[in-house]
């Protein structure tokens, strides 16, 4: 009963003291300041750049690209090993032209191919890289 | 829940309006702010805190559902960004011990308050509301000067109710005790002077 009462009273007393203390408010330029921000941020959602080629096209261009290499270096013979058991077999509703056939090329001409579509690649993601840093920064 | 006021400008806000949300920042910029200061005593720190509990509320507005008031909501992200504050800046507070709390020492303590002036008591009111732990200040800022219900303040700290209660408690006696301490010379002095 008590220490009802003084429970009460206290309570009452700091309803009734707290509530005078004074407001704070910030300072003038506050709703702007958080609306430049936000107007900021605004900008930079409209501007979203959208990669050219997405993360399949890539690895359906490098496996294009692979498969490419392997045939002109390889011939014809590597695809030829890869057999198809007895039940899959089908007959062709259309032949596939041998568009290499009469095409020869050396293998310092390959490689040298090959090193050239590498640093294509590399030097294509160096930019990405290095216009995304800036378009975010 | 929230009053119709607000959903209007939060429903103007999320159909891309964003001057809209100019509205609730005048509106709540004062509660925030009063809280952060309240929680941090910084100034700067405390403006800096509350244009960015403004900021993340607006890039999460289309998460508020609207279950509980949007102060509530705007009240509790306020409460984190303090807390993270004060978490990354610890501070440690050399506590005031409680007295024993008798109704004749809070009677007494009100008699004297009673001759002080408005002003005055305004400025020591706030001068022991901060010499209080901080959450045990923002506890009772939210509870008798936002007027907070249990409930709201509940779903802010996520505290359970009989901890709150204790510690609105324990809150309400070290005020009363540093109020004491305070009032001590200022009454002394205005005898004096009699």
């Amino acid at each position: 009963m008590g220490e009802n009462k003084h429970i009460e009273e206290l309570d009452a007393f700091a309803k009734k003291y707290i509530k005078e203390a004074d407001q704070e408010v910030p300072s003038l330029n506050f709703t702007s300041s958080i609306m430049d921000v936000i107007a900021e941020t605004q900008n930079k959602k409209v501007f979203k750049p959208n990669p050219l080629i997405s993360i399949k096209g890539w690895i359906l261009l490098f496996s294009l690209l692979t498969v490419c290499i392997l045939y002109v270096s390889k011939g014809k013979s590597i695809f030829e090993t890869w057999k198809l058991p007895e039940k899959y077999k089908y007959t062709p509703i259309f032949e596939f032209p041998d568009l290499f056939k009469n095409i020869s090329v050396s293998n310092t001409m390959l490689t040298a191919c090959f090193f050239f579509t590498l640093l294509i690649f590399i030097q294509m993601y160096l930019f990405k890289t290095r216009f995304d840093e800036k378009l975010n920064s | 829940m929230t009053t119709i006021n607000d959903q209007t400008y939060i429903d103007k806000v999320l159909k891309g309006d964003t001057n809209a949300f100019a509205f609730l920042v005048e509106k709540y910029k004062v509660m925030v702010f009063s809280l952060a200061m309240k929680m941090l005593k910084s100034r700067e720190e405390a403006e800096e805190i509350s244009q960015d509990t403004f900021i993340k509320a607006y890039k999460n507005l289309s998460k508020f559902k609207g279950d509980s008031k949007f102060s509530t909501w705007l009240y509790k992200i306020a409460y984190r960004n303090c807390l993270d504050n004060l978490k990354k800046n610890k501070e440690k507070y050399q506590l005031d011990t409680i007295d024993e709390i008798t109704i004749k020492k809070i009677h007494s303590t009100d008699t004297i308050l009673e001759e002080i002036s408005q002003k005055e008591r305004a400025i020591l009111m706030k001068d022991c509301l901060n010499k209080l732990p901080e959450e045990e200040r923002t506890l009772l800022w939210m509870f008798y000067y936002d007027e907070l219900s249990l409930k709201e303040i509940i779903e802010i700290t996520e505290l359970s109710e009989s901890n709150l209660k204790v510690r609105l408690h324990r809150a309400r006696k070290r005020l009363l005790t540093i109020v004491e301490k305070n009032i001590e010379p200022e009454f002394i002095s205005h005898y004096g002077r009699k």
